[in-house]
């Protein structure tokens, strides 16, 4: 049977209950959410007076009702050392979501810790060292103490080089422009570290490098553009699961037609009409599935075309769009230049990218038709180009990213309202550091480096390598080895002993062995291999500060109590700069230990201030008070100014016509097509008979860190699903929830069939980073020319391993598609 | 149930605002319940009804069968499935009850016959009837609510108890 909490009542909200505003920490929509809080012994009644909803709650409430929870929004946590019950729901007054929840956010409440109501207890509570065999709890003086030791004496050995870090550049949870700020500032600020890595790819660089090479920031556009734009085109993104509420709350409104209103108070005499769709996919998802339902069939195009050939076709609507006149010249001529020289250098024929894509010349026609064409009277189309991984970690990504910039450039959508060419995202964002310019580009490839061999220490900050990295298979091997010699070694010293053991840890790393230091809320799967583990706070148990996909800055007010002695990452990395001061102090390097001052944060906000505030375009203005003021909606970034009392933000970058270049013109590219970019990935494609595309899932996107301690969440996916065409599994002999083994030379790895009707012949679809079955062990380590993965071009086989097992037998196997 | 086209035309979630889930509640009860005890003063757990909803000669195989459960204000279905399944009362195993509020947002769900499923047209959340209401897919963070069913030897369908909680109410019984 199906889990059920069976829970038939909940503690009624009081009408004096405290109120903190909350920001979903999952993904990077970002969605308000309230939390009420009030003393675990009491709770409000059913009489309107009683409660805060000011209802009659002994009456069925309507759809809708911001006067109702679910179990999962309920909880008893610690809050200022008390016990207090807390409910955390959808917020109606937030323009991002307007009250809807998605299975990630509704559940915030759940995945808290709690002792009350067991949940989460796989919480991080004490500094964790390894002693006697295991890791043990301890001080944080003392874990401290052994970390900067260690971290000194590899500098002092191997310079900064020698120190490997892994660290997350994001908003959210795991993030956020306080632990980001704080991060920062010890590896940019006190130290030039260069062997760094950001917690989803494995060198230091961003996703869009192609993107902003043309001068365009890559979140130009706002989340009411979804509602306004004549056409949305959406590229390697299956908004209805990944970015759930800004596709509910935006992008339906537009499919459905019920944003026309919108759009007439907007533009005027300008012709508008219900919001069509092109989706670039390969497969088709549960997205592609809403859209017809609420646009029609006539209004979807789905261009389901052969992996990683994106670039082909975006080159080929481009050099229709051009030939036809479709494009905004005035523009063209005043914010950009080169379009001359990329028209040139990217000709590409419907003939000829209707060969390379498998798509018919008709309906590649048809897309850029709906994309481009003047509308009657001669209006521009305004059209939205919103991508994200399946362009990102897709075939040639620096290319095929300006490729898609060089059409919505041409066609004078950025910084036009229904326009925008914009990824959507994975978590909030929340980048504040110093300068990374000594990085360089192409970044140091820190996870071969560290295949090979190289480094001593290793400082990981809410990053698992071991499930969500590609050529994972092989970097558990081998870290796992060099992690054990250093274990090995420490067994054989008393721990007491200080001076002994970092000697013996030296000794073991001159011997090829990697000191492991990670910072985490929760035992990951690559702190299996630490030496040290330091507990973190989250989202809600500190006060942080992120934006969303279209710029929204909020705080996220501390609303309870960290798990036992965690502590904010930016105050753990303020403390281990201390003490790495006190440590070079004392072995005589006073240059050294002078760079590790201005580390006397005592709160986040020190943080926050010292960072975001300190340093940011427009963070002058910002503060805690006034963001606590403005609620869930905050502003857009970047602020320019505060004006009577609240901060005023920027609903669309670029909206002047000038971009990100020394001259503000953008500079269109050359992006010619040139196959299967990533070395390996043609040969492997010939090898082997199935693609392995991969990706996420609506119930455990951004949240299957804590999801693996949620009962609602395990109980649906036990393993990672892989969707096959019914076909190839009667082939191979396998019934719906049978574990198969997909391998290739890479590595290989587990999942349970899902039989899926829609699934193409021997193109198969994977979880993507699922504990209980890791694709990136079948994710070959070639990346592009600046070191970005490629995980969705993977080609593998497939065999059965066992039947289903008992944690599958009660499951559905139902096609995930709505049906009416 | 079919998905009633005006609730497209009108944009479902502002059709459904204000009094639209208690006149659906309303329409759906085809049989009226016994009045629902008061809540004792102090309980720890719920105390449901039993309320009769149908008899088995009532149920045709896949069509849903209209209820209310645990009051008028609660719309849901029974179901003769055809086949057996985990939960299932009657001689054959194969009868089930479930709310009709989708878990999510309390928007009506609508059966599909041809997979046995209840979908929600508000947001695309689908249940699975043969599977104790396991969430297929969708934005509701719990399974769907379903009965306790228990058959008296004159094939009287009675519910006693729902296994989660049901949308717009913080006690199933009011």
């Amino acid at each position: 049977m199906a889990y059920k909490r069976q829970i038939g009542r909940l503690p009624i909200v009081p009408a004096n209950a405290k109120v903190h505003n909350v920001v979903c920490h999952y993904c990077i929509v970002g969605c308000g959410y309230k939390a009420y809080s009030w003393d675990a012994r009491y709770e409000g009644g059913t009489a309107p007076a009683d409660n805060k909803f000011g209802v009659n709650l002994a009456e069925q409430q309507s759809a809708d009702t911001p006067a109702w929870y679910a179990p999962s929004m309920y909880n008893i946590v610690r809050q200022d050392g008390k016990d207090v019950h807390i409910v955390i729901k959808p917020d109606q007054e937030c323009s991002v979501n307007s009250g809807l929840g998605s299975v990630r956010g509704a559940r915030i409440a759940e995945m808290s810790y709690s002792r009350q109501r067991n949940t989460q207890l796989q919480r991080l509570t004490d500094p964790l060292v390894w002693r006697y065999g295991q890791l043990q709890p301890t001080s944080w003086e003392d874990a401290l103490d052994l970390v900067a030791r260690v971290t000194a004496a590899v500098i002092a050995e191997q310079g900064e080089d020698g120190l490997f870090v892994s660290a997350f550049d994001h908003g959210g949870a795991g993030g956020g422009y306080e632990n980001t700020w704080g991060t920062g500032k010890l590896y940019f600020g006190a130290m030039k570290v260069k062997n760094i890595r950001i917690h989803n790819r494995p060198a230091y660089n961003s996703e869009v490098h192609g993107s902003r090479d043309m001068g365009v920031g890559e979140l130009n556009n706002c989340y009411e553009d979804a509602q306004l734009a004549d056409t949305i085109v959406a590229v390697g993104t299956n908004a209805l699961e990944t970015q759930t509420n800004y596709f509910l709350n935006h992008w339906v409104p537009n499919l459905r037609g019920t944003s026309l209103d919108k759009k007439k108070a907007e533009f005027g005499n300008e012709p508008v009409a219900r919001g069509r769709v092109v989706i670039v996919d390969p497969r088709r998802t549960v997205t592609v599935n809403a859209c017809e339902i609420e646009a029609g069939k006539d209004n979807v195009l789905h261009l389901a075309l052969n992996s990683g050939t994106d670039l082909a076709l975006f080159n080929a609507w481009f050099t229709y769009a051009a030939e036809k006149g479709w494009i905004d010249k005035a523009f063209i001529g005043a914010s950009t230049k080169d379009f001359d020289a990329a028209v040139a250098a990217n000709k590409m024929s419907l003939a000829e990218a209707a060969e390379i894509t498998g798509l018919s010349q008709a309906d590649i026609a048809k897309a850029i038709t709906w994309i481009a064409e003047p509308k009657a009277g001669g209006a521009r189309r305004r059209t939205m180009f919103a991508y994200e991984k399946g362009l990102i970690w897709g075939n040639d990504n620096y290319r095929t990213n300006q490729s898609l910039v060089n059409l919505a450039l041409a066609t004078g959508n950025i910084g036009r309202p229904g326009g925008g060419c914009v990824r959507m995202g994975g978590h909030q964002e929340g980048y504040s550091r110093p300068s990374d310019a000594h990085v360089g580009r192409p970044a140091a490839y820190v996870d071969k480096l560290l295949i090979e061999g190289k480094g001593g220490i290793h400082h990981i900050w809410g990053c698992d390598h071991y499930k969500t990295t590609l050529n994972a298979l092989e970097f558990k091997r081998i870290y796992k080895k060099r992690t054990d010699m250093v274990k090995d070694a420490m067994n054989a010293v008393p721990y007491g002993d200080r001076p002994a053991m970092v000697a013996a840890i030296m000794d073991a790393i001159r011997k090829g062995g990697l000191f492991s230091v990670d910072v985490d809320i929760v035992p990951t799967k690559v702190g299996e291999a630490a030496h040290v583990m330091l507990p973190a706070a989250t989202s809600g148990e500190m006060n942080l500060t992120s934006m969303n996909g279209e710029r929204r800055m909020r705080l996220t007010e501390r609303y309870m109590d960290p798990p036992g002695a965690a502590m904010p990452d930016c105050l753990i990395a303020a403390r281990l700069a201390n003490h790495m001061q006190r440590v070079l102090g004392e072995m005589g390097k006073a240059d050294m230990a002078a760079k590790f001052s201005g580390f006397d944060w005592k709160t986040e906000e020190d943080a926050f201030m010292d960072g975001y505030h300190g340093h940011e375009k427009g963070g002058e203005f910002v503060t805690y008070d006034l963001l606590r003021a403005m609620g869930t909606n905050g502003f857009q970034e970047p602020a320019t100014g505060v004006q009577d009392g609240r901060i005023v933000g920027t609903k669309r970058l670029f909206a002047d016509g000038t971009f990100n270049k020394p001259n503000g013109k953008a500079v269109f590219a050359s992006t010619q097509w040139r196959g299967l970019e990533a070395p390996g990935k043609q040969a492997e494609k010939d090898k082997f008979p199935f693609l392995i595309n991969n990706g996420r899932a609506n119930l455990v996107w951004q949240s299957a860190y804590l999801d693996v301690e949620n009962e609602f969440v395990m109980d649906r996916w036990p393993y990672p699903f892989i969707e096959m065409n019914p076909k190839d599994m009667t082939d191979l002999g396998l019934q719906a929830g049978d574990l198969v083994e997909v391998y290739n030379d890479n590595g290989s790895t587990q999942a349970m069939a899902y039989p899926t009707p829609t699934a193409k012949p021997k193109q198969a679809f994977m979880l993507f980073g699922y504990p209980t079955g890791v694709q990136g062990n079948v994710v070959s380590a070639g990346v592009n020319e600046f070191v970005i993965p490629n995980y969705k071009q993977t080609w593998g086989s497939i065999r059965k391993i066992a039947d289903a097992p008992k944690s599958v037998q009660h499951l559905t196997f139902k096609s995930k598609e709505y049906t009416s | 149930m079919k998905r009633c086209q005006s609730l497209v035309d009108a944009g479902r979630r502002q059709f459904l605002t204000g009094a639209g889930v208690m006149t659906a509640g309303a329409a759906a009860a085809t049989v009226l319940p016994a009045q629902a005890k008061a809540v004792e003063a102090g309980a720890a757990l719920v105390k449901y009804p039993a309320n009769r909803l149908a008899n088995i000669k009532d149920l045709k195989a896949n069509v849903p069968f209209d209820v209310a459960y645990p009051d008028e204000d609660a719309p849901g279905v029974l179901l003769k499935l055809g086949t057996a399944v985990p939960g299932g009362a009657g001689p054959d195993g194969d009868i089930v009850g479930f709310s009709i509020l989708c878990p999510h947002k309390g928007f009506p769900l609508a059966y599909a016959a041809g997979d046995k499923t209840l979908n929600c047209p508000g947001h695309y959340s689908r249940f699975d009837c043969e599977k104790g209401g396991q969430q297929v897919w969708g934005q509701a963070t719990q399974n769907l609510p379903q009965y306790a069913l228990r058959i008296d030897d004159k094939g009287d369908i009675y519910a006693e108890g729902v296994d989660e909680l049901l949308f717009g109410r913080l006690s199933n019984v009011l």
